[in-house]
């Protein structure tokens, strides 16, 4: 090193030499900011020359040019390049104006590295900050995301406060895996756990035909994210853009980076946002008379003015919602810094339901000289939802449930402070004035960053990229039924439960990479990464449930009963990862690397499995040959790529159950039957695309088309019962997504006063299980009856199946829909036929005007909920004709008589167009308040228009949370919210 | 400054690449089955002992209402899951469904968990002597025998496997005839070995097995269960003889016999065929041929049966088309236990078996039974089939929703619209479980 670093200096030596001899002209000066900041290490450059010199800490330089006069060319990271004409010698001193555009959009690539948007191969979607919050408040990241990138498929699974979102990129990936994308923030390893309450104990909703516990309607923890924190989020879609996180990749990858200060003046910014929340949609009464009182065994001679409308009183209510924050960031010579700190309530549509949220964030970065640096990201969130008693359950006792059974006649309001108990198995009023459903977590996430420097000349650089990242999370769930409810009054019920749930989550993640970049004198660039890396999560669970409550308290200690669940979650991943970039003078760009995994997760914790990758990209418009023509830009690109999803830690365990019986302990066999031979999925993508734009880029396209598949697939398949278990997981199966994806980006209008700018979106996706070992099965959902998802060979992986009624079909009919005669039909995809964004922006002087229209088309969601109103004779729509064929019986009465027999009527289009966001700003002239910089004011709305035929609350629910293959059933949920804000930014 | 580059990077290579190798984790969360293969200790083995006593309570819950619904002795009219007035009053039976799959895979989870701690017993290193490992294989057997037997009555001509000690390699299904011959097979080689077994258990018998906790005693059990099947056999002087060597005693206590227990600490589980009396989302309900065919002043009725009250109301429950007054109170509270054979039955038994033999004796044990429940001497025809139309009368009434009108009907060959009310047009006989889908992977 010392060599060559004698040996670049000779050359420097030699290279300047001549401008010794000729040239006295000397240009000394500062460069500062707009506020008068000096601007250290900027470049000055004789333009058209190599001759150039970089300011000092100080922002002062002095260049020597042969001839006068000359244009400089000032130009530093962060800053717009100024050009300065010079006609003699002396003092120029040169301001620059801070700009966010003048660095040229860069993708991730690596683990360690990135490259310019136009050399990438991949469709990679990165959504700006302004993009995120800028046009309307969102309560969390998950919600923030909708509809802002293509190949996206994101579903709500409640309306509950707090979150729970269920997202998928590019289609089904996996049958029984957690479908959910991986989310790395600033280099960590984010958990997005979504850990149920065990409330089974009181729901009993996996009492009858599911026993999964995951109907709790839980919150997942990306929601503790504060999206106002986030400067910039891709999203690598699938394998071939993903293959460097490997065996955690099949899902995708969300990478969020958060704020970082910028040089410049320090700025202090303060916003305020009042949000109004009301229900999308609500369903209202049934249209009763008399008759059908009676008929349900209601009072004779019922005043019709005083039905109850219990749903409107539950629902139908505005919220207030407050979010503050408040944010300072800058950066002088070698530090930087951002702080946030973002405070938000958020009540829900139900008393006694909200989300309150505080996240405090300060970002740190540090040059100690010009070869090391440290980066540091701390973020420290405290939040709580209370979330309610939502969802299916198999006692009558959720409030959804127990509110489709509720009769209008009924009175359930408190009699002497004590509620009645109500036909309908629980009061609804009782339910949500005395039960608490509540997470609570205390958060923090945490990086630091460093960069070595170790070789830095013109055409050769290498550097170590030392990275930790640390994420920790206390979740405290707790739900009390007190003794008081009316369904544990009875001595002999559970007479009260109180429930405490805490998980410990612990993850961290250590890296070490060396990045090498060779510049050749041909035009050939190398940018060379290879490093390796230890992953460690470490999840621990303790549910304890006391039932017997004594009286009114709600301390575990203070009861009958206690019993206590836990579950630990081990894992550890280590491996290494090495790719290079071939870049030859921007005009082809390819890459190959490959990432080696191993997982305590594998049957063999050190079977190493490796996942290659490999992409072109041409910028065709960078060749002479191209000239002048109506593309501005065509770059053709192909990926290919190779990722994993590992199976779930006790897949390979034949475990023991705890069991206790008169005093003493025993044990005895679960139902999954360990497989010691269980290995990753394996996901294989191939995506070609192109990209080009016209009129000088002021259009631009991005068309992208992938083949993703999934080998190996993990099924959870059933074995004979009378083994004494029920399942096992094997590697069976095969499972092949196709799809299209397209954006359009165009700048209509530009010029001072008005501007337009327009982005289109539209995306589909077509699965299909291409192998499948076991026999065909149905999967998600309650039963074939009630509408589930049937995985068989050659189909859709989302299609649901249902039963029938023969007498409706001539012979010839059934043999066609059901040709292998097992009673079930195809009746519907939850695929989307095609989704579709439109996003517009408008400027005009001080206003800004954006909207986000989404429309979904197609995808069928299974509807419990109507069902259930049926059968209890509720349905709103229950009196209304059109549904029998036979023009005898009402909507309702004809559903219910055909209920759990033509599942038909409980599979839904769930179609929709949303406005999803809309907002508009007004932004103050400067100086118009005094001590401040800039003064924005603006309404916004989320949700605000909702088109859908479905008949329920909203075509978006999912009983079962967010990671399962049937995130589209709706059985009495928590109904959707849409909001209107209020928003005042002030900066300083 | 240089030096100290290369040392960093020095350092933070030889970190980052020394190559790792990670450590297998062991499940922290249970054992695992395996791990009781080979030497387990004697505490393994006792675990695996109580581990089975427990299990066999499993959805007990699923078994019995089950059974139960397809005799019409009561209805599920709660609406939370309507495949219980659906599915399984109508069929025919979903093969994959939970009311077929989930009492069956519970059994056969008991069969498994007996059949872990015979294979544990048998490599293990507590150093067991024989008669000890005798007394756990006698306990094992039984239990087993007594699983297969419930099951073997669910499936009924659809056949059950005897055979399921090899996961990768089950043993074929076979029909009604040659399960109940494998089931009297197991008992007699159970027997066998309780008769060669040291004087005590070597593991905690719950409290349920009061009376029947060491190998003697718990022989007349084995015996009991012996006697049940060979009724189901049509073998009436089996029956006799092994009733001989059970707790059958016509002046003894109708509710003495083994039970499950049930509790509400740790992993304890509840009875849930207990319901909470007059409360909705509870309401089992009993048919109301059931209250209206009842003998005057019977006391089983006031016994078994709750008239269902809203807000201090008599109300008729209806639900998808079905209505009924009583709600079922077999059970007091949520810990009740739940016999698995008790002494009212091996009296019907006897007198069933003596019916061809020696009516009279029929006609006595009739009569403890009947006197019992405070209805009186049998004065009726004492002809094989009224005999008959009578001992199913008091089964009927005395073992209401313990499992049995179902099945005995069908063994009697009246399991027929006469016997089971269809209160709605598309109700249907159902008189097998299919076999569960799984059976054929």
């Amino acid at each position: 090193m010392k060599q060559n670093n004698l040996t670049n200096r000779i050359f420097l030596f030699l290279l300047l030499l001549p401008c010794f001899v000729f040239a006295q002209n000397t240009i000394t000066g500062t460069v500062s900011t707009d506020n008068g900041d000096p601007v250290s290490f900027a470049n000055v450059i004789e333009k058209g020359t190599t001759n150039g010199t970089t300011t000092d800490i100080d922002g002062t330089y002095s260049i020597d040019v042969a001839n006068l006069p000359v244009v400089l060319v000032y130009s530093s990271l962060g800053f717009t390049t100024v050009e300065q004409s010079v006609s003699s010698a002396g003092a120029v001193n040169v301001s620059m104006a801070e700009s966010a555009q003048s660095l040229e959009e860069v993708v991730v690539t690596g683990l360690a590295t990135s490259t310019k948007r136009s050399n990438a191969a991949n469709a990679v979607a990165s959504i700006k900050a302004e993009e995120l919050t800028g046009v309307t408040n969102q309560s969390g990241l998950d919600g923030a995301l909708y509809g802002k990138f293509n190949g996206a498929e994101i579903k709500a699974n409640s309306g509950a406060p707090g979150g729970g979102i269920s997202m998928r990129l590019r289609g089904v990936t996996s049958i029984f895996g957690d479908q959910q994308p991986l989310f790395i923030v600033d280099g960590v390893y984010v958990d997005n756990s979504s850990i149920g309450f065990g409330n089974n104990i009181v729901s009993q909703a996996a009492g009858g035909g599911n026993p999964s516990s995951n109907q709790d309607d839980a919150s997942n923890r990306i929601a503790d994210i504060d999206p106002e924190d986030i400067e910039n989020v891709e999203i690598l879609k699938g394998a071939s853009a993903a293959a460097q996180y490997g065996s955690r990749a099949a899902g995708g990858v969300v990478i969020i980076t958060t704020k970082r200060g910028k040089r410049g003046a320090p700025k202090v910014t303060f916003s305020q946002t009042v949000g109004v929340r009301s229900p999308t949609r609500l369903l209202g009464l049934r249209d009763w008379d008399q008759s059908e009182i009676e008929a349900l065994g209601g009072p004779a001679n019922f005043d019709l003015n005083g039905l109850r409308d219990y749903e409107a009183e539950l629902f139908d209510h505005q919220r207030i919602s407050f979010t503050s924050r408040f944010t300072t960031s800058g950066a002088a010579e070698r530090t930087d810094y951002f702080f946030g700190v973002t405070h938000k309530e958020e009540p829900g549509l139900v008393d006694n339901t909200g989300y309150v949220k505080s996240s405090v964030r300060l970002n740190i970065g540090q040059k100690f000289t010009d070869w090391l640096d440290l980066y540091v990201t701390s973020n420290y969130i405290n939040s709580k939802s209370d979330r309610g008693f939502f969802n299916n359950g198999n006692a009558n006792r959720t409030v959804g449930y127990a509110l489709a059974f509720t009769y209008p006649w009924e009175n359930l309001s408190p009699v002497d402070g004590v509620f009645p108990s109500g036909g309908a198995g629980s009061n609804v009023l009782e339910t949500v004035a005395i039960t608490t459903n509540r997470e609570e977590i205390n958060r923090f996430i945490g990086s630091a960053t460093s960069n070595l420097k170790l070789i830095n000349t013109d055409q050769n650089r290498l550097k170590l990229v030392l990275q930790g990242g640390f994420d920790q999370y206390t979740l405290r769930s707790t739900s009390i039924f007190p003794r008081a409810l009316s369904y544990f009054r009875d001595p002999t019920s559970l007479g009260g439960v109180a429930i405490s749930g805490s998980t410990v989550n612990t993850n961290f993640n250590l890296s070490a990479f060396l990045v090498h970049n060779l510049d050749l004198d041909n035009g050939l660039s190398f940018t060379t990464q290879f490093g390796n890396f230890l992953q460690d999560f470490r999840r621990n669970t303790v549910i304890t449930i006391a039932t017997g409550l004594n009286g009114s308290q709600t301390n575990l200690e203070q009861s009958s009963n206690v019993s206590t669940q836990q579950t630990i979650i081990p894992q550890k991943d280590t491996g290494f990862f090495g790719q290079t970039e071939i870049n030859f003078e921007d005009k082809i760009i390819g890459t190959i690397g490959i990432r080696g995994d191993k997982s305590t997760n594998n049957g063999d914790a050190n079977e190493t499995y490796y996942y290659p990758k490999g992409n072109l990209a041409i910028n065709i418009h960078k060749f002479d040959f191209f000239g002048e023509n109506v593309f501005s830009s065509l770059k053709p690109r192909v990926a290919y790529g190779e990722a994993g999803r590992f199976p779930n830690f006790d897949d390979r365990f034949s475990l023991m159950n705890a069991q206790f019986i008169g005093g003493s302990s025993g044990v005895s066999p679960q139902n999954l039957r360990g497989n010691p031979d269980i290995g990753p999925e394996r996901q294989k993508e191939l995506e070609f695309g192109v990209d080009f734009g016209l009129l000088n880029n002021r259009i631009s396209f991005e068309v992208s088309s992938y083949i993703k598949t999934i080998e190996d697939l993990l099924i959870e398949t059933n074995v004979p019962s009378s083994s004494g278990f029920n399942t096992t997981t094997k590697n069976a199966g095969e499972l092949e997504n196709k799809g299209y994806e397209v954006g359009v980006n165009a700048a209509i209008f530009d010029n001072e006063d008005f501007s337009w700018t327009a982005n289109v979106k539209w995306w589909t996706n077509d699965s299909e299980i291409t192998r499948l070992d076991v026999p065909s099965f149905t999967e998600g959902g309650f039963a074939a009856s009630l509408g589930t998802y049937l995985i068989e060979e050659g189909s859709s992986a989302t299609q649901i199946v249902g039963n029938f009624i023969a007498e409706d079909f001539t012979a010839a009919e059934i043999a066609a829909m059901d040709p292998d005669g097992d009673g079930l039909i195809v009746l519907g995809n939850a695929e989307p036929d095609f989704q579709t964004t439109l996003f517009n922006q408008f400027s005009y002087k001080n206003f800004d005007l954006s909207f986000l229209w989404h429309w979904k088309e197609g995808g069928d969601a299974i509807n419990l909920t109507t069902l259930l109103t049926d059968l209890a004779g509720t349905t709103f729509d229950y009196d209304d004709t059109g549904l029998d064929p036979t023009g005898q019986l009402t909507n309702g009465a004809y559903r219910a008589s055909r209920a759990f027999a033509d599942t038909r009527l409980v599979v839904e289009d769930a179609s929709y167009v949303r406005l999803r966001e809309i907002g508009l700003y007004y932004t103050f002239p400067d100086g118009w308040i005094k001590f401040t910089d800039k003064v924005r004011v603006g309404v916004s709305g989320r949700n605000l228009i909702n088109i859908f035929d479905y008949n329920s609350y909203d075509p978006e629910s999912s009983n079962f949370g967010n990671n399962v293959l049937a995130n589209n059933v709706e059985v009495t949920p928590y109904p959707a919210s849409k909001f209107v804000n209020f928003h005042l930014n002030v900066n300083f | 400054m240089k030096n100290i580059i290369y040392k960093v990077f020095l350092f933070c290579t030889v970190i980052a690449f020394t190559s790792c190798e990670l450590q297998e984790i062991d499940n922290p969360n249970a054992p695992s089955v395996e791990s009781f293969g080979e030497g387990a200790s004697q505490a393994d083995v006792q675990l695996l002992a109580t581990g089975l006593e427990a299990v066999m309570r499993n959805d007990l819950a699923f078994h019995y209402d089950t059974e139960s619904i397809l005799g019409r002795e009561y209805y599920d009219l709660t609406g939370v899951d309507p495949r219980y007035t659906g599915e399984l009053l109508k069929g025919p039976l979903d093969n994959n469904g939970f009311l077929t799959t989930r009492a069956f895979a519970a059994w056969y989870k008991a069969v498994k968990s007996a059949n872990i701690l015979i294979t544990a017993v048998e490599n293990s290193q507590a150093g067991f002597d024989d008669a000890t490992k005798n007394s756990y294989y006698g306990f094992a057997r039984t239990m087993q025998a007594y699983a297969l037997l419930m099951v073997a009555n669910r499936q009924f001509d659809n056949g059950i496997r005897l055979d399921v000690a090899d996961p990768d390699n089950l043993g074929p299904i076979v029909g009604y005839t040659e399960a109940l011959a494998g089931i009297q097979a197991i008992l007699a080689e159970g027997l066998a070995n309780l008769n060669n077994s040291s004087d005590s258990f070597d593991f905690a018998i719950s409290s349920g097995f009061a009376g029947f906790d060491t190998p003697a005693t718990f022989i007349q059990f084995n015996r009991a269960i012996a006697a049940r099947t060979a009724l189901y056999q049509g073998n009436n002087t089996q029956v006799l003889q092994f009733l001989g060597n059970s707790f059958f005693d016509l002046a003894g206590d109708l509710n003495n016999g083994p039970a499950h227990i049930f509790g509400l600490t740790g992993n304890d589980i509840s009875n849930a065929q207990f319901h909470v009396p007059n409360q909705s989302g509870q309401e089992f309900m009993i048919h109301d041929s059931w209250i209206a065919d009842a003998a005057e002043g019977d006391s089983r009725v006031e016994e078994k049966s709750n008239l269902f009250l809203v807000e201090d109301v008599p109300t008729t429950v209806t639900f998808d088309g079905l209505s009924a007054d009583y709600q079922i109170a077999l059970y007091d509270s949520n810990i009740d236990p739940v016999y698995l054979i008790r002494n009212e039955e091996l009296i019907l038994i006897y007198a069933e078996a003596q019916i061809d033999a020696n009516p009279a004796l029929a006609v006595t044990a009739i009569n403890v039974i009947r006197n019992a429940a405070g209805i009186g001497d049998y004065t009726g025809a004492t002809d094989s089939t009224s005999l008959i139309e009578e001992i199913l009368i008091q089964r009927r009434y005395s073992l209401l929703a313990e499992g049995h009108r179902w099945v005995d009907l069908r063994r009697l060959g009246r399991l027929n619209a006469t016997y089971i009310p269809l209160d709605r047009s598309g109700d249907n006989i159902i008189n097998a479980f299919p076999t569960p889908f799984n059976e054929g992977l």
